[in-house]
């Protein structure tokens, strides 16, 4: 996706807000990028985190999914799944509104 | 366990998000952080505890839930600092795929198998507590459990989450130790104190030593439950059975209806006594020759 905009690694660590190594690191999989990674590097390359993660073949957000990481899991109530959600449809709200 | 090396990386994450946000001194305000990185919170008040929170992301939005169960600031904000963990660390986009489905999960407790959950706890006391503005604020709380109490308000963070800490950075010798019942769950001894000969951190179970000040507390079952307090004196010998015989303080506090109990053996007193070395080194020939020798030559974290 970089190559296809015809930016360097150094420009797109410059527009993501990240370091040129780690872009080379994320490339060669050297390391491993962070949600705040993904979500600056897919607003430089205007792209959805699922495309750049593999879930979507669409750049764009064709239908974007819902993770969900939380401690506890044993111990989930349905108190607990209301609360869940409630903030899955804030977020669809939101994605909706602010769409890639 | 989580290696030296990848410590230090989850450190230095959680000191640059804190530094990226402009936080200089404590307390660092999580959901400051939370909202400057565009993720939105909510909190439910559930009927009983139960999960205390989650990380959640659609396409490209991302939302932290907490729950009020437990009302305490300062596990609140470790709840949120520790799923920002999730947010900020390198690796856990992975763990949270590998699955197959969209769902990660651990247990609960403080000690947690499962090496993510440990980073992300990891991330969350320092991105609350850095070591930068915590010794710097250390350095003005005075000592024992009173300067853990200063220091926790000053935070916002938890007691027990705080006296980790202070174990971690004090710059006197000693130990913060947690049990349950008559037993330990986990003791932390700060740098000077891994230096004194015949220290160790106390094994998991291993019974609280009859004749120390935390003894007698115990023996006392409701002081746990109503949050008492107690203070005194202790051999050092009498918690650590081959160290000097050194007198420490000994304070004592119960954790109310959590049923556990938290010891801070500390001293003011340095422990590098040159005479004390020679007398060591004639009276004992099994001992290493230096009393007080560097930790890291003989031990691991």
């Amino acid at each position: 996706m970089r190559e296809r905009r015809g930016w360097s690694q150094a420009e797109l660590a410059q527009k993501s807000r990240l370091q040129p190594t780690a872009i080379s690191h994320f490339e060669t999989g050297g390391r491993s990028p962070s949600f705040d990674n993904l979500r600056r590097l897919a607003d430089a390359l205007n792209v959805s985190t699922d495309y750049l993660i593999g879930r979507s073949n669409e750049p764009t957000m064709a239908g974007p999914q819902t993770d969900e990481l939380f401690r506890d899991y044993h111990k989930l109530s349905a108190d607990d799944l209301e609360a869940m959600r409630m903030m899955k449809e804030a977020l669809l709200k939101k994605t909706t509104e602010n769409p890639k | 366990m989580i290696s030296g090396l990848r410590e230090q990386q989850i450190l230095q994450c959680a000191l640059e998000t804190v530094q990226d946000n402009g936080f200089s001194a404590l307390p660092v305000d999580p959901r400051t952080i939370a909202a400057r990185a565009g993720i939105g919170l909510r909190s439910w008040e559930p009927d009983k505890a139960g999960i205390s929170g989650f990380l959640m992301r659609h396409g490209d939005s991302f939302g932290i839930g907490y729950s009020t169960a437990i009302k305490n600031e300062g596990f609140i904000n470790f709840t949120i600092a520790h799923e920002l963990g999730h947010y900020f660390l390198d690796g856990h986009v992975d763990a949270l795929l590998q699955n197959g489905s969209t769902i990660h999960y651990s247990q609960s407790g403080f000690v947690s198998n499962d090496v993510h959950e440990r980073e992300a706890d990891c991330f969350a006391s320092e991105l609350l507590m850095p070591a930068p503005f915590f010794k710097a604020a250390l350095r003005q709380s005075g000592s024992g459990f009173a300067a853990i109490e200063r220091l926790a308000s000053l935070a916002r963070t938890s007691i027990v989450a705080t006296a980790i800490k202070f174990a971690k950075l004090a710059e006197d010798p000693l130990a913060v130790i947690l049990s349950s019942g008559n037993q330990v769950e986990w003791c932390f001894l700060s740098p000077e104190l891994k230096k004194c000969r015949g220290v160790n951190f106390l094994e998991k179970k291993s019974f609280i030593p009859s004749g120390s000040v935390s003894d007698k507390f115990i023996r006392d079952g409701k002081s746990v439950l109503a949050g008492d307090k107690l203070e005194g004196f202790s051999s050092l010998q009498t918690w650590f059975e081959k160290a000097p015989d050194v007198e420490f303080k000994e304070d004592v506090v119960g954790l109310g209806h959590y049923g556990k109990t938290l010891t801070v053996l500390f001293t003011e007193e340095a422990l590098n006594d040159e005479d004390e070395i020679e007398e060591d080194e004639d009276s004992d020939s099994d001992l290493p020759s230096n009393r007080w020798r560097k930790r890291d030559q003989f031990r691991d974290d």
